[in-house]
Formats: structure tokens, sequence, C-alpha cells
């Protein structure tokens, strides 16, 4: 037993014969009225609306949004800018891609096979060893592109999700001075707290490690002045899937 | 920590530095006067501050239980949760950490709570090298000084003295410019952020239910720190939890928008614990250390369990007239500003501290804006209450006998008309003998001389209302 | 609107009683113009902010029993000055929080009392008193006025109809002018530079004269506008809309 939360009983004044802990667990993780119902998908006919919105909001951000009609365009025109685009460090060029069916199905290996450009997938591995590991944080480090999907896209603030697991890696949407989010429009939802609602509906299942990420890094701690491109990622862009 | 004449001394100084006023300035009309705007936008119908309050208070009431949980979910994953009573453990920890993996180098993410222990002195005097990568706090780092503000923490830099440190510290040609600043930083500060053992950050809020510290930014080095190297540390004080996904809702907005006047940050990270085997890459070991370092004795105290509430978004230095005067370095502590004038001094001493208790106007500019509806104004009250009488649960002597007495004598005056009258009738005598050159007194004896330095004070009328009531209207009850 | 009292009974903040009694002259004024029959109790002496804001609650709460004691009977009543309200409806209960019958009495009391604008407006419901003042004006918020008692709009009606009157608004008018009480005794140094910027801000707008409804806040603008000979008229709100067309 922690002293530290000895102490916070002591000061709560937690009286004995009191509310015993699991109802006091109940009170506070509760949830609201309104939570629990569950967020249902957004209705097709919103779609052009939320899009638009996300384009106002990206606007703001300095995130470059591409709407594409088919995974086949989406994947010219990410190719396009994979060749278009100049390494901040060094100059071998390398795009690292999550393991994903969204991005398997760009066929960017293929559109690039001919450039000084290579294309490499996160593994998919039970375990790694340390060596392996080695490896791909040498890639990631050598990657000027970055190339994610996202699980969830808000409209409100054309904000991504981006949950953890195999085949992902926290740094490809890190690391390189560009990154790529490719994202299919069924997954938006309007606000924050839908996200978090469908989050939670997920069950107590989170994995470790989760982010939403809003347009490229930024600072403004010189004299409060704005700048796009702090230590993440300077240049990102958002692909849109039907 | 400065003594309250060091705290006059800076605060004098900068109360003339015109240059400081207006670098604080920008936070004070890009966010701190347009805190109320942006709160509007959270929600329509209710006023989001109570809600955000709410959560926080059912947090802070419940505190074991959220905690409890926290450190249940995250050991699940195989992170490790440390209670640390006080500031020197907290930093015990953190160095056996470091010693254990055979660190070199720490990266750091902005965390006021390591100011507050002195971890990086620590670090630093075991032979680690602690970089600090937050933009403003790298600066602050380079010059070799303390954060000024909690958001912004070298918002007191112009831009020309940025470009004249980066040039001497980091050999580059010299510039004012922020953008190109601010890349020079990103490439000198990548490196460090790759090649360090271990990652030490702050966290905004952390969410119970599900097991995971919920961190805040917009330049990406915490998620690098927290990321690329082998161990995460975070620093999180034991109030800054909520209990729920559904709290983060409501409080994340209104972090954003109260400490940067942003409707969400760039990056929301949440972490709950190392690496997963599967996973490609992520911290090895993560730790989460729980600090209590005072805060449970506030806690015990229902008059300022308030302010445990406090999420750290700096909304109220902004609107603060005393701070945006003299700035953060006047205070001499790692919280400044309102926040700082009631945190500090129950965890160092109300009477070490009676300056940041009595330095402020009481104007109530921070409760207006503060975005869990804590009202500071009534806790330097009550500080101000307890500096006068004294309060053994908290040590606290009386500060000044003498002012005890001229206010015990004041309130003997006043509880008979009286003798207010006669004070009055001398007044008037004893103001004939002060210096009154353009009609009003130009200097005050004694203790009220502070007022003559550069004002003049108002004499006494003739004749008051009362006197003047009574003559002309007759008694009337 | 609450139902109009046929008599007010007058409470005059200790700086306007002893040094500045033409404010609550003015005030009188333009009561009765109102046809508002007035009652001073002459026993009254000071609510106790002062001692309260510097945190000596046991002398506070002596005066403000005394408080109680001189207007309880009272069937409203009105101060000139915002601070002084603020004390009696919101630091009172702080005083008697844990003292049932004083803490009623307090309540009782404190749901009579208003600030003089407060009174004229929502109460009275009058925000043209026949006043005249030629000339641009610029109001001050006074902080507990403003964020204590929520009072902002009603002096500014009543500015806004005195003929003549030219009412121009300063930046961040509702920026602490810096007085907070034994502060602008004890930090000198920070209570004039927050005096100088919102003087600058006065003399920005160009108007001749600063008003406002709390005599410490003006006291304060008039002791550094004597020092320096700064070009800038104080008045109380009384005064002017007790003005007279000359």
């Amino acid at each position: 037993m922690s002293t530290v939360i000895e102490r916070i009983r002591k000061a709560l004044h937690i009286p004995q014969g009191g509310l015993s802990e699991d109802t006091r667990a109940n009170v506070v993780f509760a949830k609201g009225a309104g939570w629990a119902a569950p967020a249902g998908d957004v209705p097709a006919g919103d779609l052009p609306g939320l899009i638009a919105q996300i384009r106002t909001e990206a606007g703001h951000l300095n995130l470059q949004v591409h709407e594409c009609a088919s995974a086949e365009q989406c994947g010219a025109e990410l190719a396009a800018l994979a060749e278009g685009r100049r390494p901040e460090w060094g100059t071998a060029r390398q795009v690292m891609c999550w393991s994903d069916p969204v991005i398997q199905g760009l066929g960017l290996e293929a559109r690039l096979a001919g450039t000084d450009i290579s294309v490499r997938t996160v593994p998919e591995r039970e375990r790694f060893d340390e060596t392996e590991r080695a490896e791909f944080r040498r890639q990631v480090v050598d990657s000027y592109m970055g190339v994610t999907t996202a699980d969830l896209l808000v409209a409100d603030t054309a904000t991504l999700l981006l949950l953890g697991g195999r085949g992902r890696g926290r740094s490809v949407s890190l690391v390189p001075s560009i990154h790529v989010a490719v994202v299919p429009v069924g997954r938006i939802v309007r606000t924050f707290r839908d996200a978090l609602r469908r989050l939670d509906a997920r069950g107590l299942g989170l994995p470790s490690n989760m982010t939403f990420i809003t347009g490229p890094s930024k600072t403004a701690d010189i004299e409060a002045t704005l700048v796009h491109g702090a230590h993440g990622p300077r240049e990102m862009h958002l692909f849109l899937l039907p | 920590m400065n003594s309250p004449e060091d705290y006059r001394s800076s605060a004098g100084k900068a109360a003339a530095d015109t240059r400081l006023h207006s670098a604080l300035a920008k936070m004070r009309d890009k966010v701190g006067r347009n805190a109320l705007n942006l709160y509007t936008q959270v929600d329509a119908q209710a006023d989001p501050r109570l809600k955000a309050k709410d959560v926080r208070r059912k947090v802070v009431n419940n505190l074991d239980v959220v905690l409890t949980s926290l450190a249940a979910k995250i050991t699940g994953r195989g992170g490790h949760v440390h209670f640390a009573p006080t500031d020197l453990d907290a930093v015990e920890y953190c160095l056996g950490v470091a010693r254990r993996h055979g660190v070199r180098r720490v990266v750091k993410g902005k965390s006021m709570l390591s100011e507050e222990i002195g971890l990086n002195a620590a670090f630093e005097a075991a032979g680690i090298e602690t970089v600090e990568t937050d933009l403003g706090e790298y600066i602050v780092q380079l010059k070799g000084e303390t954060p000024s503000h909690i958001i912004a923490p070298a918002i007191h830099y112009s831009r020309e003295q940025v470009g004249e440190l980066f040039a001497e510290k980091l050999g580059e040609p010299y510039t004012s410019d922020p953008p190109t600043l601010t890349a020079m930083a990103r490439k000198a500060l990548r490196e460090k952020m790759l090649t360090a053992e271990m990652g030490v950050s702050g966290g905004n809020t952390a969410c119970a239910e599900t097991g995971h510290v919920t961190i805040v930014s917009n330049e990406g080095n915490i998620r690098m720190s927290s990321t690329m190297p082998r161990v995460h540390v975070v620093l999180l004080g034991i109030e800054k939890v909520a209990a729920t996904l559904e709290d983060h809702d409501v409080l994340l907005r209104m972090l954003t928008r109260a400490a940067a006047g942003q409707k969400i940050s760039t990056y929301v990270s949440y972490v709950g614990g190392p690496r997963l085997e599967d996973e490609p890459d992520g911290p090895e070991e993560f730790h989460l250390v729980l600090v209590d370092n005072g805060r449970t004795r506030i806690l015990g105290d229902p008059d300022f369990r308030e302010v445990l509430h406090c999420i750290r978004c700096g909304c109220c230095l902004n609107v603060c007239p005393v701070y945006l005067k003299i700035g953060g370095h006047s205070y001499g502590t790692p919280y400044c500003g309102p926040i700082g004038a009631v945190f500090t001094p129950l965890t160092r001493g109300v009477n070490e501290c009676h300056h940041l208790c009595q330095g402020e106007t009481l104007c109530g500019a921070c409760k207006q804006v503060c975005p869990v509806d804590n009202d500071l104004p009534r806790m330097l009250s009550l500080l101000r209450a307890k500096l006068a009488d004294g309060d053994p649960r908290w040590n606290v002597r009386p500060q000044s006998r003498g002012t005890k007495a001229a206010f015990a004598a004041w309130a003997w005056i006043m509880s008979r008309r009286p003798a207010l009258d006669l004070l009055l009738r001398l007044g008037r005598a004893v103001q004939r003998l002060l210096p009154k050159p353009s009609g009003w007194i130009r200097r005050l004896p004694g203790p009220l001389s502070g007022w003559t330095r550069g004002r003049d004070f108002p004499p006494l009328a003739k004749e008051s209302f009362t006197e003047r009531w009574a003559r002309t209207r007759g008694r009337k009850a | 609107m609450t139902n109009r009292p046929k008599r007010v009974t007058l409470f005059i903040q200790c700086i306007i009683d002893s040094c500045f009694p033409d404010a609550a002259w003015a005030m009188v004024r333009v009561l009765e113009k109102q046809g508002v029959e007035l009652v001073h109790p002459k026993d009254q002496t000071c609510c106790g902010q002062p001692a309260f804001n510097a945190g000596y609650r046991q002398e506070a709460a002596r005066l403000a029993e005394r408080f109680l004691d001189v207007f309880e009977d009272a069937e409203a009543i009105v101060c000139p000055s915002g601070s002084c309200v603020n004390m009696v409806r919101h630091h009172y209960a702080e005083l008697f929080e844990h003292q049932p019958r004083l803490l009623a009495r307090a309540e009782a009391v404190a749901a009579k009392t208003w600030e003089f604008t407060e009174y004229l407006v929502d109460v009275l419901g009058v925000t043209d008193v026949g006043a005249f003042w030629k000339g641009q004006v610029t109001y001050h918020d006074s902080c507990h006025l403003l964020r204590g008692l929520g009072v902002a709009d009603q002096p500014r009606a009543l500015l806004r109809q005195v003929r003549g009157l030219e009412l121009v608004e300063m930046t961040r008018s509702d920026e602490c002018c810096g007085f907070g009480g034994t502060f602008a005794v004890k930090y000198p140094e920070i209570s004039e530079a927050l005096l100088e910027t919102k003087l600058a801000n006065v003399q920005s707008t160009g108007a001749e004269t600063v008003t406002g409804c709390d005599m410490g806040c003006l006291m304060h603008m008039q002791g550094m506008i004597t020092r320096r000979g700064l070009p800038i008229q104080v008045r109380h709100i009384a005064e002017i809309l007790a003005g007279e067309e000359r």
C-alpha cells in the first residue's frame, strides 16, 4: 500500500463504514447519459459537408488535403508527391509505410519501382529482437516520408487518430519530415467527443499507445510567432479514399 | 526561491521593462483576453467551465480510487508505477532508473513538475546530459535560466536575443527570423532525441479508466522523447488525472483553448505502458512517477483543495495585470502568476512566500478565465488572513504585530462614530503640516510613504459628508 | 426591476465620507431628483473592507456586524462604491460562514444593498437622469464592480443619456488600475506600473475626463495625475450624473 495513497485517504477523510471503494469507483467511472449510446456511422449524405469542414480546418493547419476518387488515383498522386520531394537530411530517398490493406492497395512499390525511391513496409512480427528493432529504427530515421492510415478522422478539427499496434510503428508518423495519412472517408466522425465515444465503445482493449494528430508540427515559442515545422513532421498530407 | 526582497527588486526592474510587457501582451491578447470567446465554442448550452470543474472535483475527491485504477492498468501492461511522496524521492527514483540503464543522455519534454523537483540539476550532477527539447525550454536552458511562463517558457526573449543565443551556442549564422531559428533548433535537437537512452516528460492528464497518460504538444518533441529512447519516464502530479475518456472530452478541449487559444493541439498522445512485443518501436520500459510533494496536505484542507483542480493551462498568467507587468522570473518559483501565488505558499511555506500572497490586487481576472472555475482570489484572501492572525495548521506565524495592532486600533475607532469624527478633526489639523504643493498631499510619513513615492494622496475634506448632513438636514434616524 | 422602495438609506463609503463628500452629495441630488426619500444613519462608519482585504478578518467581522446593526432596518441601501457593495454582498457571507444567525442577517442585508448605478437602472428602471455634461468621457470598469457584482452596462447606459456627453471606450477598460487597497502602499513599484498603463489608456482616448464608480480607483488615478500634472480630469460618476446645464 503506497504511502501516498494512504495520505490521500487520510486527507479525504475516507470514513469508516462510508461508501465502499467499489461504490465510489462506480460513481467515479460512471458514464454520462448521452455517452454510451453508440455513435453510429456518419450518413453518406453528410460526408461532403464534413469533408468541406476538414478542408477548411486543414487550411489553418498547413495540412494538405487530397480527395481521391479511387485507390488508383490516390496511388498515382502519392507516388507523384514522393517523386516531387527532396529529403531534408541526406540524399537517399526512402518511404516507410504501415503494413495495412489501405496502403497496400495503392501499389506504391510498383509505381516507384523505376525511381531512386525505395519503399519499405513495417514488418509484421510477433516479436522483434534487438537487431531487428535497431534495423527498423535506422530505416525510419533514413525515411523522408512516412505513410500511415488513420483509424478515425475528426471533421471538427481535421484530426487523425492513430492507434498503435502490429505492423504500424509510432515513429512512422513522427520521424520522417513528411507524414502522409491515407484514410477512407467511412472513418470520418464529426467531433472529438464522437471519436472518444467510438474508442470507449471498443471496450477496454485500447492499445498501450495512440495519438491524435492535427496537422504538421508547429511552435510559437519565439515571440508567440507561429512557425510550422518544429520537431515532428514539417509537412503533412491527408489523402481521402472513397 | 526568491526572498521577498528579491521579489520586490525583480518586480521593480521588470515593471520598467517595456519589451517584456509587449512580449507578454501577445499572450494576453491572443490567449488570455480571448479565452472566454473560445470557451463558448466548447459548449453552447452549459458553461463548460462548470462541467470541467465538476470533472476535476469528482477526481480530486476520489483521488485514491482514480490513481489505484490508473496504476493497476499501467502495471497490467508491463509499465512501472512509482508513488513519490517527496521531490527528493521522485528524483532518486528517476536517477535509479537512469543508472540501471547506463543512461548518459536524457531528452526532456516540457515538465513544470520536473522544475519543481529539481530533476535537471540532479541529473547533471550525476553526469547525465539533460537536454530540453521543447523549443522554449531549450532556449531557456541554453541561456542558463528558468522558464518564465508555464506554457511559453521563453516568451520574455526577443527574436534578436534568440538569434544571438543560437549564434553563440550552436555556431549558426546570426538571424532573427523565427522559422529559421526554429529550423536550427530542429536540427540540433533531432540528433539528441535520436541518441538519448531515456526520455522524461510531464503529463497533462491521465485516463484512469483506460490506463493512459495524456500528453499534449504542438512541436512533436514530446512524442519523439517518449518514442525513440529505450526508456520513457513520465512525471505527473498526483492531482493531474481524470477518470474516464468522457472526462477528456471536456478537459482537453478546455486545456488547449485556455493554454494556447487552440481548438486542439497538434499532438494528443495517450501512452499507457511499454511497447508490446509485436510493436516495432516504442520504449522498452515505461515508468510513471506520481508525485505528491505537498499536494496531499493541500488535499486535506477543504478551503484549498480546489487549487488541485488546476490543469496548468497558464491562462491566469495571461490576464493577470501583475504577472503581465513583472514577468515570471520575478516570482522566483517554477509556478508563477496567480496559480503560483497560491500553490507555492501552500507547498513552500506561507510566511516565506508572503510576498506572493500579498503582491497582487485581487482583481479577479484570473477567476474569470480559469477553465475549471477556480477561485484564486478567495484562496489568496484566505492566505492573507493566515498571515494576519497566524494558523498552526499551516505553520503560519502572524506576519506583523505592528500591522495587527494598527488594524485593531482602526477597527476600534471605526466602531464608534464619535471616535472617527474626532480622528477626522485631528487629521485635518495634522494635514496642514504636510506638504501639498498641488493641493494633494505630497509626502505621507512612515508606513504609508509607499503611496507617495509616485502619487499624491488626497487630503481630508473640510467637512465630512456625515457632518454636513447632520448640520444641514437635522437629525434623521 | 423590483418594486420601488419609498425610502433609500445612504451607505457612504468611508473614503467618500472623509475625503470626497461632493461625490456623495452629487448622488443625493440625483436620487432626490428621482423622487426618492433619503435617510442617512449617522452612526455608519465603514463596511470593513480595508481590513478584510489585508487579511484582518476578525477586525473586518466586528465592523461587518456593526454594519448589520446600523443598516438592517433599511428598506433599500444604496452606496456609491462597487467594492463596498461587493464586500457586503459576497464577503460578509464568508466572514459569517460558521455563524448561522449573523449569516442570515448578512444575507438579508445583502439582498437589499445596491451600488448606485445598479440601483438607478435595475431598481428604479431609469437610464436618463436629466443630466448635462459637455465633453468626451471615458469609463473605467473597477474590478469588484465588474467581476464581483457584474455591473458594466448600467453605468454606460446612464452615461449615454447624459446630454452633451460623448462616451469613448478606452483599451482594456476592465484592466486593474493597480489600487488593490494596501497593495498600493506595500508594492508601489508594481502598483504604479499598472496605474501608468491605465492612465496611458485613458489618455489615448483623447477624452478630457475619466469616470468610474469606485473612489479607490479614482483617487488612485488622481494621485498620479496630480503628481505628474497630467491633463486628465477625474470625476466620480455621481458627479457627472448630477451635472447641470450651464
